[in-house]
């Protein structure tokens, strides 16, 4: 059918234009600074990081750092369950081999302090 | 009940309940994962919703498309022709290509939130991806060479087969990534049907046909060179002969070191006795080999048959454009003396038409049959005010897709119902 063809035609275009923008732009301009520096003034222990358990207080701890997701629940690609059955608790196995490093970047933003075991 | 219905809706109308019918098959069980409840409150929630969505469809479009691929026959005969069956599949093609470039374009929208590196690197540079990336390129570049290139045949099949086996790069990504089929065992299995069907449909064709696929075998009787460009083979069976009716093609392969080995679909054309006869045209690279090489003695492998289009004989208008003529030579050496039928034969130049003084032979003696030649270089194209609409009620339509087209709008125009017109719209490759 023609119609499905002119569909496919108009997508293949936005797509190359949107890769091309997104590729061009991100050369050619400064990234955003984020938190992801182990420097800081907060150290959290295990007992504080649970403490943060429920839907509504999300902490986790990822790589020996403490990120506080609550916000982030709603958006997660996995669904809400997949996070919230892990607050409060060290989360880096399935993180790590469930996401991808795009992934450890939106993970960054959420960062607020690091992790100090005992 | 379904099926029957199915097969008498027209071709877009087929497109159209097969794409309904994956989106909800593909949005139920995406909604039981999310528990049916979704938040699109937020614009990165939203895309990641539709990109997350999108992937699924695209992979449900895909292996739907593979399966349509596989020409398995109970499926073929759930549409009018074998043509109409891989129109189908060509826009069901086109469309799994436009939803999984939809896929990635709605997930980078999270990513774009935080950051225009972070949104290139989901895009190209992330490794986790690369199974996916490589299988959208693979599909792009395929698709793109099939519908805006004029491809050789063989070059045509190759692409196929090269765009078939990268679903399983698509299998990969969707089955080791982030996504819900990760997190979700009811619809990791729930796809994996899909995907079975899909890629097994695949390597049941082009993989394994040579062994799975049945086919009947033929001997070439003789070849006849009906003008510079045409030829008819007559085959006889060896053994067990196929069940065809007038209108049917089937897929020949010649069994000869000297003729193209590939897989090649031509009508069939009904004649006395046991056996049959393909009509070919020279218009590509393997026709133009076939004419050279095939002789008397050659084996071939013949599958089918599959409907090629629906002749019922009384009663209809037959329009033959150039090479379209294979399936009307079969059928008005079957129609019965009262059968009313008039065939219009419509070729460039006197030269180009064939069996010209069979089918006059036909008209004399057949009371109900009657034939117009129209030579377009001298008379015009042939349109719809050319044609006996009077009475008749149904149009079978067979040549070159412009030509068709027009007649069909003409047609339409002289208040003909869609549904009485069969025309096959595209070369079945």
């Amino acid at each position: 059918m023609v119609k499905i063809q002119k569909l496919m035609t108009g997508t293949l275009v936005v797509t190359l234009v949107a890769v091309v923008a997104v590729l061009g732009i991100a050369t050619f301009t400064k990234p955003p600074e984020v938190k992801n520096s182990d420097e800081g003034p907060t150290n959290y222990t295990m007992t504080e990081v649970s403490n943060h358990d429920s839907p509504d207080d999300c902490w986790l701890v990822i790589s020996k750092r403490v990120y506080n997701v609550t916000s982030y629940i709603p958006k997660h690609p996995g669904g809400k369950r997949t996070i919230t059955k892990r607050c409060g608790t060290e989360a880096t196995s399935i993180f790590t081999r469930a996401h991808s490093n795009a992934a450890w970047d939106i993970l960054a933003n959420y960062k607020i302090g690091n992790f100090q075991a005992g | 009940m379904l099926a029957r219905r199915f097969k008498r809706v027209n071709t877009s109308s087929k497109t159209f309940y097969l794409t309904l019918s994956l989106f909800f098959l593909t949005l139920a069980p995406y909604l039981y994962t999310k528990g049916f409840s979704i938040n699109i409150g937020a614009l990165s929630a939203f895309s990641t919703r539709l990109g997350e969505f999108s992937g699924l469809y695209g992979f449900m479009l895909y292996s739907v498309t593979l399966v349509l691929a596989g020409r398995w026959k109970f499926i073929a005969e759930k549409f009018s022709s074998l043509k109409e069956m891989y129109s189908v599949h060509r826009d069901l093609g086109e469309l799994t290509l436009t939803v999984l470039l939809l896929h990635p374009l709605f997930l980078t929208v999270q990513y774009l939130l935080v950051s225009f590196q972070s949104a290139a690197n989901f895009l190209v540079l992330d490794f986790n991806y690369v199974y996916g990336q490589i299988g959208l390129l693979v599909l792009v570049l395929g698709i793109a060479a099939t519908i805006y290139v004029n491809l050789p045949y063989r070059t045509w099949r190759y692409t196929h087969k090269v765009m078939a086996a990268v679903f399983l790069f698509g299998f990969i990504h969707a089955y080791t990534v982030e996504s819900d089929i990760f997190y979700s065992t009811a619809l990791n299995l729930y796809f994996l049907v899909f995907a079975v069907a899909g890629f097994g449909s695949f390597l049941y064709r082009s993989v394994l046909g040579k062994y799975l696929v049945p086919r009947k075998d033929y001997k070439v009787d003789r070849v006849e060179n009906l003008n510079s460009e045409m030829l008819e083979i007559f085959l006889e069976p060896e053994d067990e002969e196929m069940d065809y009716s007038p209108g049917d093609a089937a897929f020949f392969s010649f069994q000869d070191k000297n003729v193209p080995s590939e897989t090649h679909p031509f009508s069939i054309v009904h004649r006395e006795g046991p056996g049959f006869s393909v009509i070919v045209k020279e218009v590509g690279d393997y026709t133009s080999e076939l004419k050279e090489s095939v002789r008397e003695g050659v084996s071939v492998k013949v599958e089918g048959p599959y409907s090629d289009i629906d002749l019922e004989g009384d009663g209809e208008v037959w329009v033959a454009g150039g090479c379209g003529i294979p399936p009307f030579i079969g059928k008005s050496r079957e129609l019965e003396p009262r059968d009313d039928v008039h065939l219009y034969y419509s070729v460039s130049e006197r030269k180009e038409a064939v069996h010209v003084e069979d089918l006059r032979r036909l008209e004399n003696k057949l009371e109900g049959f009657s034939f117009t030649l129209q030579i377009s270089s001298k008379e015009g194209y042939i349109t719809a005010d050319d044609l006996e609409v009077g009475d008749y009620s149904d149009f079978v339509i067979c040549g070159p897709p412009p030509m068709m087209e027009t007649l069909k709008e003409q047609l339409r125009e002289k208040n003909a119902k869609s549904e009485n017109i069969q025309a096959e719209e595209f070369d079945l490759r």
